[in-house]
């Protein structure tokens, strides 16, 4: 094969004063060898004393990288420009030495040679960005902290309630009402002490995202809402940081490395947010406990792969795991040339209002009562007609007095157990379903239809604490 | 030793080192028979913050060598700027450097670009040498 081979035109001294070299190679290996053998001075130029290409050289194919195809082994062709150039790197930033702790701290970790004292290096370097210090969160921070990422912040609002117990393993009894990420970060550093947790204790929001996300490197999406997934997303974008995402359901969980140079974003994926409410939370459709651990876990081992850069990480692919059938598939993903975010023409050049964009309304809508109203009504004896749109075995836990349940999912179907004159305050666990419920009910002609604000939850919360709240 | 460049190259990489304060910059000496006649801008690239580390993307380094390559000139070496830091090369500068570059080393202390040094260093970022240097017209 014919092919063309670009040096750099500090060695032209070396290669009389040519800096493009025309040869007969079949791979880029073999073009190595040939430029070397005719330019021994270059070869000492770019091959370490062990015979083996110098680090932070880069090999080009037509603007590929060999690394991404087969590496020295990669296949040429007539007309192949192959490039020769340095990836050329610096900072002011003084590395620190490696402590003794470091070395029997991450002693399994040195003697892999993927790892080593240079990828622990990198590790300790890294700064990895957590958003969401719940189910997925915690074990991604778990692992990482562990593995010894320099820094790692961890952004999340809200404080430890019994129902994160059973999945979120980093807190325990005792934490429960205590801020997560100030708990998070005192466990963490006890995990390890050589590392830095940042706790951010903010709710991340268009005003605030593109200045924490620029102060990290790596991005986990461990959120649990669509507002901040696809704020996360369109920052990381934004910001040229890889996105690594995973979401659970139930029994079900998936993970993907998105906006990774060349690869696709959660917008190639999912262009647009599912209709409000369609899509059940955690909160609202349950998930087994152990599966934000696997999942989390398979984050914390994207962003170990991407920091070391090693491996194949998840860009373009997303991988799918069943852990009630016991199966693990990856499905190729490509990106959209028409994505808003990352296509060939964004429209997206900042951050947008993610809660009008998801069809999430901050505050109470013309349908929400709230606890303390219905409360009102109901001791006033206001004749009023409570439908509770959960399942069966949910309403056996706990309900309101009287409510009368039609699940959701039956709710179209037997609208004419209900009476249109009647005033009717549809509830459900935390206001998600019974909002759709509330909808449809007005879709189909009733007229004075309520939405109880926050469900049963803010119900016990706010009116009735011996309600049994699951 | 000397580093040989022209007054206007060094001003213009000084510049660009104020501008992009407090963020790195990083750039190209543009050489032509061992004199550096021109500093190019490069964007810098690092994926994370960019306050103390800078990356220069390979294929834009190859773009612009082989842009100068056809005006005769070739990229003697490489500069970036230290915010708020000496003038002299990090732990992590040196284990990056290659052997067949000139660095040239630019101190921005409050936005303003106080002192800019030259350094070459030996196999594996080992004995970093400094360069005199020698301002030439224009």
């Amino acid at each position: 094969m014919s092919i063309t081979l670009i040096v750099p035109t500090v060695f032209r001294r070396h290669t009389d004063d040519q800096n493009e070299v025309h040869l007969e190679a079949g791979t880029v290996k073999e073009a190595l060898d040939l430029l070397v053998a005719r330019y021994p001075d270059v070869g000492r130029s770019i091959y370490s004393s062990a015979g083996r290409l110098r680090n932070f050289i880069n090999v080009y194919v037509n603007e590929e990288d060999v690394r991404y195809a087969d590496g020295e082994e990669t296949r040429l062709e007539d007309g192949d420009r192959v490039l020769l150039v340095p990836a050329v790197a610096g900072g002011s930033l003084e590395e620190q030495p490696f402590s003794p702790e470091s070395f029997a701290r991450y002693s399994r970790h040195l003697i892999i040679p993927e790892v080593g004292v240079e990828g622990q290096r990198r590790l300790r370097d890294a700064k990895v960005l957590i958003v969401g210090a719940g189910g997925l969160g915690t074990p991604a921070a778990t692992y990482l902290a562990a593995a010894g990422v320099g820094k790692i912040g961890l952004v999340d609002f809200d404080r430890v309630e019994r129902s994160n117990l059973h999945r979120q393993v980093l807190y325990s009894e005792a934490d429960i009402g205590r801020p997560k990420v100030q708990v998070a970060k005192r466990r963490l550093e006890s995990v390890n002490p050589l590392i830095t947790i940042d706790p951010l204790e903010v709710r991340l929001d268009s005003s605030n995202a593109l200045e924490v996300v620029s102060q990290y490197d790596v991005v986990v999406d461990g959120t649990d809402n669509f507002p901040t997934r696809y704020l996360v997303n369109d920052a990381c974008v934004l910001l040229h940081r890889p996105n690594v995402y995973a979401s659970i359901f139930r029994f079900e969980g998936q993970a993907s490395v998105f906006c990774a140079k060349d690869g696709p974003c959660y917008r190639c994926l999912y262009p647009e947010p599912p209709p409000a409410g369609v899509v059940p939370s955690c909160a609202e459709g349950g998930v087994l406990g152990v599966l934000p651990g696997i999942m989390g876990a398979v984050q914390a081992s994207q962003v170990v792969n991407i920091i070391l850069g090693k491996g194949t990480p998840l860009i373009g692919r997303l991988l799918l795991f069943d852990s009630l059938h016991s199966t693990f598939e990856t499905l190729r993903l490509r990106k959209a040339p028409e994505c808003p975010a990352c296509g060939e023409n964004p429209t997206i050049r900042g951050l947008i209002d993610y809660e009008a964009f998801c069809g999430v309304e901050p505050g109470a809508t013309e349908f929400d009562i709230s606890p303390d109203e219905l409360k009102r009504k109901l001791d006033s004896g206001e004749r009023l007609v409570l439908l509770d749109v959960r399942e069966p075995f949910e309403y056996e836990i706990c309900h309101l007095p009287g409510a009368k349940l039609i699940p959701l999912g039956e709710l179209r179907a037997r609208v004419n157990q209900l009476d249109t004159s009647d005033e009717i305050v549809v509830n459900c666990l935390s206001g998600v379903r019974s909002t759709q419920g509330a909808a449809l009910l007005t879709e189909v002609g009733f007229r004075k239809v309520r939405n109880l604000a926050g469900g049963l939850r803010a119900w016990a919360n706010d009116v009735d604490p011996t309600l049994q709240i699951y | 030793m000397g580093l040989r460049i022209t007054e206007r190259a060094l001003a213009d990489s000084m510049s660009h080192a104020e501008d992009v304060y407090p963020e790195e910059c990083c750039g190209l000496l543009a050489a032509r028979g061992g004199h550096v006649v021109g500093a190019i801008r490069v964007v810098n690239s690092h994926a994370g913050p960019k306050e103390d580390r800078y990356y220069i993307d390979p294929l834009v380094l190859g773009e612009e060598d082989r842009a100068l390559a056809s005006r005769g000139l070739g990229v003697a070496g490489i500069y970036h700027s230290h915010p708020d830091s000496p003038a002299a090369p990090s732990r992590f500068d040196l284990d990056r450097s290659f052997p067949w570059y000139l660095y040239v080393i630019i101190s921005v202390v409050n936005g303003r670009a106080v002192v800019a040094r030259a350094w070459k260093t030996g196999e594996g970022g080992d004995a970093p040498e400094e360069m005199e240097i020698l301002v030439e017209a224009p």
